[in-house]
C-alpha cells in the first residue's frame, strides 16, 4: 500500500440482520482514496454509501475484509482503539449531524478535545479558532435547536475539524440544505482540503454534489460500480 | 482526563436534562409522607417508591441520553470515559432523590436508600448504552 493512500479498502462485505430477512449492505468493495483528495460517492437510498462511512469511520465493522485508515488495520483495533481513530484520525459527521442538542455550540465543538485530553486554555482557543474559520464567530452560545439547517451543519464541520484529523467522513452533508446553503457547505469543504489538506470522502443520493469532488463514485446495491473522470470545476463555473 | 471533568460533563447532562427535577420531586414529596405517616412499614414502601422514582427520573432523559451518547461516540469517547460520565450523572441524580429523604426516614435506611438508587440509576444507563450501541 503506498504511502500516499489513507483509506484503503479491500473486499469488504457487510450484512444486517432486519427480522428475518438478511440486508447485504456491501457487497466486496475496493476503495483507495489518496491524501488530500475529495471524493464524492454518489448512490441511491440503501446502496451502502451509509454503511461504508461508518465501516470507514469504525463505528461498525465489516463482516469479511481489510480497513485500513492511515495505517491504522481497523479488523486490528479494539473498541478504544477505534474510539481513538475516530477522536484523532477521522473526523465523521452522520446524516443527522450528531449534535447534542442540550450543549451550546461551543460545548459541542470542544467535545473532540475534552475527550483527549487537551487542557481547557488550549480547548478554548482551537474551538474559538475553528468557530471563527467556518463562520459562526457569535454563535458560540447557542444551541443546535436555536440554528438553521446550515448553521447546524457548519458546527457538525467544526467538531470534526477541531482535532485537526487527516479523514472527513460526511454522510449526505447537503441533505437537509437548500441548494445555495448547501453549496457554501460544500466550498467550505473544499477550503478545508486547501488549507489542510484534509481528505474529504462525502456521499449523497444528490448528484449535484459530486462535481465538487475531484473524484467521483456511484454505488450501487452495496457495490462500488462506476468510476468516472475527474469532474472538478470551480464554484463559478457551477454557478 | 481529571475525574473532575468527568464530574463537570457529567453534572452537565445531569443538569440540563429533566430527570433531576423528577428526582428531586419524587424525594421531597416521599420525605414528607415520611414524617406525615409514622408506621414503621413505611419506610419500606417509601425504598419502594423510590425505585420506581429513580427509574422515571432516568426514563425521562432517555432521549437526551441517547443523543449524548451518540455524541460522544462521534467524537471518538472511548467506552471507559462514557461509562465514567455516566457514572457522574447517575450518582447527582441518585444524591438528588436521597437528600430529602435521609433526613426524615428511620436511620437504618438512610445508608441504603442513597446507594440503591445510585445503583438503580447507573444500572438504567448502562442498559440504555448498551442498547444504543454495541459497547459498555
Amino acid at each position: 500500500m503506498s504511502l500516499d493512500l489513507i483509506v484503503w479498502l479491500r473486499d469488504v462485505w457487510k450484512t444486517y440482520i432486519d427480522g428475518e430477512r438478511v440486508v447485504v449492505a456491501l457487497k466486496g468493495v475496493n476503495l483507495s482514496v489518496k491524501r488530500g483528495e475529495v471524493v464524492g460517492i454518489q448512490g441511491p437510498s440503501g446502496s451502502g454509501k451509509s454503511t461504508l462511512l461508518k465501516i470507514i469511520a469504525g463505528i461498525e465493522r465489516p463482516d469479511r475484509g481489510d480497513v485500513i485508515v492511515e495505517g491504522y488495520n481497523l479488523n486490528m483495533l479494539d473498541e478504544d482503539g477505534l474510539a481513538m481513530l475516530r477522536n484523532t484520525v477521522v473526523g465523521y459527521i452522520p446524516q443527522d449531524l450528531g449534535l447534542i442538542d442540550e450543549l451550546t455550540v461551543y460545548e459541542n465543538i470542544e467535545l473532540p478535545l475534552l475527550v483527549a485530553g487537551v487542557p481547557r486554555d488550549e480547548r478554548r482557543a482551537r474551538v474559538l479558532s475553528v468557530v471563527d474559520y467556518i463562520g459562526l464567530k457569535g454563535k458560540e452560545k447557542a444551541k443546535p435547536p436555536r440554528l438553521s439547517g446550515g448553521e447546524k451543519q457548519r458546527v457538525a464541520i467544526a467538531r470534526a475539524l477541531v482535532n485537526t484529523p487527516t479523514v472527513i467522513l460526511a454522510d449526505e452533508p447537503t441533505a437537509n440544505l437548500d441548494w445555495p446553503n448547501a453549496m457554501r457547505v460544500l466550498e467550505l469543504f473544499r477550503k478545508i482540503r486547501e488549507d489542510f489538506n484534509t481528505t474529504i470522502i462525502m456521499v449523497s443520493h444528490d448528484p449535484r454534489i459530486i462535481k465538487y469532488a475531484d473524484r467521483a463514485l456511484s454505488m450501487y446495491d452495496g457495490m462500488i460500480l462506476e468510476k468516472r473522470p475527474n469532474v472538478t470545476r470551480s464554484l463559478n463555473e457551477l454557478s | 482526563m481529571a475525574y473532575l471533568e468527568y464530574l463537570i460533563s457529567g453534572f452537565k447532562i445531569y443538569i440540563r436534562g429533566k430527570g433531576f427535577l423528577v428526582a428531586l420531586a419524587s424525594g421531597t414529596i416521599l420525605s414528607v409522607y415520611t414524617i406525615a405517616l409514622k408506621n414503621p412499614y413505611v419506610n419500606y414502601i417509601i425504598l419502594a417508591l423510590t425505585f420506581t422514582s429513580i427509574t422515571s427520573a432516568v426514563l425521562i432523559d432517555n432521549l437526551m441520553i441517547k443523543n449524548v451518547l451518540k455524541g460522544l461516540e462521534i467524537a471518538g469517547a472511548p467506552p471507559s470515559f462514557i461509562r465514567r460520565i455516566l457514572l457522574c450523572y447517575s450518582l447527582l441524580l441518585a444524591l438528588t432523590l436521597s437528600a430529602p429523604l435521609v433526613v426524615t426516614i428511620a436511620p437504618k435506611f438512610k445508608c441504603i436508600i442513597p446507594l440503591l438508587t445510585f445503583l438503580l440509576a447507573y444500572i438504567l444507563v448502562i442498559l440504555l448504552y448498551r442498547r444504543t450501541g454495541r459497547k459498555g
